[in-house]
């Protein structure tokens, strides 16, 4: 089935969108769903228009859905040293701007902003994508998306300079 | 001793940077390894069982785009188009494959005109001018040291004599450079550029050349830089990377000149340039 081929050369991008969206452990299911969701929607497909942006607004709906039903916060965990992929290299020293703690710090205060500017964060930066995708991704136009990102670093930066509670921990 | 206020005064393009590399860090989950058990295939099974159609435009449309004649039909004939050329790199072999395209490249100027579209052509040009190469749809722009920082390999650059690059840009684990035209170079398709430079990681599937040559579209073995490169010429032609994780990065960027392609030590490199291919594979085998 030609359908099953296409979807599964975006399969890795919609887990991972699936993932930053939805509650623990129901990425690969809202994946699923949100395939079967696409396939019912075709019709509504342009051909005028590229595709994976399109496929992942279905997925990121469908986990932001399952959010919501749920009632519980979405996050994904910082991987330990011991569980990278091999061959997947911490950055290199020149490369990495951030010690691990930092690195802790900043991604806790990312998931400690609302959901809002929490997932705009996370489509243009965890997810890279770029200006488009993430608008596409969260349903707003480009020039919100943009607005909405710039207010969400902002109050990242707020809450770096002050975080709740007083400290974060690494 | 490091204080997470250190981070809340990072400069704009560092604190995306460093987001980017938590991004990085995160532990995604992977799909099912067998692909008889992933989210496709249960999706598959589960259309299949249950007799799933497409409906017919029942939902709102896709916003920003004007509708031009769109049918079922046609939509579902371009599903087939673009599915054909995902199974035909299914494997997922780290490197680059080129295909010709039927549709026309993507402008700055995007038309009405119903077409063909291959996935994750996701680059649009902004509307207002950017950087030299603003409509190539090359990324994000950042500046050469931070483009620098942005991948995880040592980014290679020419010679001195042809200067510092006048942008740099940054897209999913791509940077690339443009230089103008003038000092040496000479004018590309779009006239005030001279070189454009794009590096990633990933190899080259040599096997794969000879089956998709197609009218019009030239694609010579060459040596570069102590390796076997292609050399690209004629007719506009599309790429198609596979990147690290083996998932295909459809390009359907501008393609402004001859263009030389070839992979060293886990990095591929594209360059376009209008000298000619002896001194294309010359400014190649300089890069340092």
């Amino acid at each position: 089935m030609a359908y099953e081929e296409l979807i599964r050369t975006y399969q890795d991008v919609a887990l991972r969108t699936a993932a930053v969206f939805a509650p623990d452990g129901e990425a690969d299911d809202a994946a699923q769903e949100a395939f079967v969701k696409a396939y019912r929607a075709l019709g509504r497909f342009r051909e005028d228009a590229p595709f994976r942006p399109w496929l992942l607004q279905i997925v990121a709906n469908e986990a932001r859905n399952r959010r919501r039903s749920a009632g519980r916060r979405a996050g994904l965990a910082l991987r330990s040293a011991e569980d990278r992929r091999p061959g997947e290299a911490a950055p290199s020293p020149e490369s990495a701007i951030l010690a691990d703690e930092q690195r802790a710090w900043l991604h806790q205060a990312v998931e400690a902003l609302r959901p809002d500017d929490r997932d705009v964060i996370a489509a243009r930066y965890f997810l890279e994508l770029n200006e488009a995708e993430t608008a596409a991704l969260l349903g707003v136009p480009r020039g919100t998306a943009k607005s909405r990102l710039s207010r969400a670093l902002g109050r990242l930066r707020a809450t770096l300079a002050d975080p709740p509670g007083g400290r974060l921990d690494a | 001793m490091p204080d997470a206020r250190d981070l809340a005064r990072l400069p704009e393009p560092e604190l995306e940077l460093a987001l980017r590399e938590v991004g990085r860090a995160l532990a995604w989950p992977v799909a099912a390894t067998a692909a008889s058990d992933d989210a496709a295939a249960r999706a598959r099974r589960r259309i299949v069982e249950a007799g799933i159609r497409p409906a017919r435009r029942s939902w709102p449309a896709w916003p920003g785009r004007r509708p031009v004649g769109s049918s079922l039909g046609i939509a579902v004939a371009a599903l087939l188009v673009i599915a054909a050329i995902a199974a035909a790199i299914g494997l997922g072999l780290p490197g680059i494959r080129i295909t010709t395209t039927s549709s026309p490249i993507p402008t700055a100027a995007p038309s009405a005109t119903p077409r063909i579209v291959v996935p994750g052509a996701s680059a649009t040009p902004s509307p207002t001018p950017g950087p030299l190469g603003w409509t190539l749809g090359l990324g994000d722009p950042f500046s050469v040291d931070l483009a620098r920082k942005a991948v995880s390999f040592p980014v290679r650059l020419p010679p001195e004599r042809y200067g510092a690059p006048a942008s740099a840009w940054f897209l999913d684990g791509r940077v690339s450079f443009v230089w103008p035209s003038g000092d040496g170079l000479l004018p590309l398709e779009e006239r005030d550029l001279g070189l454009v430079l794009t590096e990633m990681e990933g190899g080259l599937d040599e096997g794969y050349f000879d089956k998709v040559l197609g009218p019009g579209t030239t694609i010579e073995t060459v040596r570069v830089d102590g390796t076997t490169g292609y050399w690209i010429t004629g007719r506009p032609h599309e790429l198609i990377y596979v990147d690290p994780h083996g998932e295909p990065v459809f390009d359907t960027r501008r393609v402004v000149g001859d263009t030389l392609i070839w992979a060293r030590d886990g990095i591929t490199y594209r360059l376009e340039v209008n000298l000619g291919r002896e001194a294309a594979i010359e400014l190649a085998g300089s890069l340092r």
